[in-house]
């Protein structure tokens, strides 16, 4: 412990409670490697498109997973928290649901094309 | 009166004050990234075939800020668990390492931005020569068997009143095609520009293209007469890239609002440790949930928009 530490007064009543870094870890070095899979298979001639498309949004979503469930503590949060999220998900995929539908129900999308 | 649930959590939701209120502001967060996302999936799945740039980024540039976002993630962590062991010094070291990375990862945006700006798509008008022998640059309008409506360039795309000449008096050279490339000068009399020159401006739309990688750049200078119009490849040049400054100067300033906050924590607002640690450590995870979400929007930002 530093100086600084033991100098607050307010110490006395807040006992020191060591975090375990070892996960924080783990997760830093699978963001690192993801992120490199991801730039390689940009390089890599996969032929297709397609393929590329969802094996990099595949490991998008896994490296947001992480940082979601581990970095950001989702999976031992308080259920008032799922709550939330859950109200996000729902009113966010009801969002996109009526965009979509619009789009389709007018016919076709309106896209401005490239110039 | 004093606040209650600023350190100690309410029974009921087991949150304190602060942590409730971050959770609530990054679902709003969400939806609005979402909406963003979403418009632009929207638009590049329904764009023709072939019409979507591809390879318009780069990609080193934007590898190395998804590392520097990554690496500030964990030294956000580490400053939060140097407060949780009381040890002030340490939290001084990551929270300072934090900024740092925060700043170097606008510095590179920057640095991509300016690329940008200096960048430029310049198409050539096509040239006409008068029976006279003397070459006008200008636009053919509209031709007909007997005349042709023209319109004589002025310089940098811009046009004088329209012409009618005899078409028997008007021979046309179709030369047109479209430069690309890094701008040296522009002045009135001469527009220098390090690039290629391409058939039409589809050809500059895939990047990835082996034509694209094979294409030998060189200095390409041009009379400003020549220039039917002239852009740079900011949001205005097109869809993709208005997609692209939004989302990403959306992001950026997120970024920014991220500095402010860090910055304060770990100068003036740091005092608040000699008074109340546990209300300090619980502002410092807030500001860490805050920053690691926006390490999670980059996430999905450097894929999409730089990858795919």
């Amino acid at each position: 412990m530093s100086h600084d530490a033991h100098s607050s007064p307010g110490h006395a009543e807040a006992p020191a409670k060591p975090v375990n870094l070892r996960k924080a870890f783990y997760v830093f070095g699978s963001q690192l490697l993801i992120t490199a899979m991801i730039v390689t298979a940009y390089y890599l001639p996969w032929g297709q498109t397609t393929v590329n498309m969802v094996f990099t949004i595949v490991l998008a979503l896994c490296q947001a997973a992480l940082v979601l469930c581990f970095s950001m503590h989702f999976i031992t949060e308080k259920k008032f928290i799922y709550g939330v999220a859950l109200f996000t998900a729902i009113f966010l995929s009801a969002m996109l649901y009526l965009i979509l539908t619009a789009g389709s129900a007018s016919g076709h999308l309106h896209v401005n094309h490239v110039s | 009166m004093e606040i209650p649930y600023t350190v100690k959590p309410r029974e009921d939701t087991g949150l304190y004050n602060a942590k409730l209120g971050i959770w609530l502001f990054l679902a709003s967060e969400v939806m609005l990234f979402g909406a963003l996302f979403s418009a632009y999936i929207l638009l590049r799945v329904g764009a023709p075939g072939g019409l979507w740039p591809a390879g318009w980024q780069n990609i080193p540039l934007g590898t190395l800020n998804t590392f520097i976002l990554i690496t500030s993630s964990i030294t956000m962590v580490m400053a939060w668990a140097s407060l949780k062991s009381r040890d002030f010094a340490k939290f001084k070291i990551f929270q300072g390492l934090t900024l740092v990375l925060a700043i170097v990862f606008l510095g590179v945006k920057m640095v991509e931005y300016s690329k940008k700006f200096t960048h430029y798509e310049v198409r050539l008008n096509d040239e006409l020569v008068l029976a006279e022998g003397k070459p006008v640059f200008g636009k053919v309008v509209s031709q007909t068997n007997n005349t042709v409506l023209f319109l004589p360039a002025k310089g940098l795309g811009k046009y004088g009143d329209s012409v009618k000449y005899p078409s028997a008096q008007v021979k046309t050279v179709v030369l047109g095609g479209v430069v690309d490339g890094h701008l040296h000068e522009r002045s009135a009399e001469a527009v220098v520009i390090e690039g290629r020159k391409v058939a039409k401006s589809e050809d500059l739309l895939n990047l990835r293209s082996r034509e694209a990688r094979e294409a030998t750049h060189e200095e390409i200078h041009l009379v400003p007469d020549q220039i039917a119009r002239m852009h740079s490849y900011g949001p205005w040049h097109n869809t993709y890239l208005a997609c692209y400054f939004a989302i990403t100067a959306l992001h950026a300033l997120h970024v920014l609002g991220g500095i402010i906050v860090i910055f304060y924590f770990w100068g003036p607002g740091s005092r608040m440790w000699h008074t109340e640690p546990e209300r300090f450590t619980n502002r410092i995870e807030v500001s860490g949930l805050y920053w690691h979400f926006v390490d999670l929007v980059w996430i999905f930002v450097f894929p999409t928009l730089y990858l795919l």
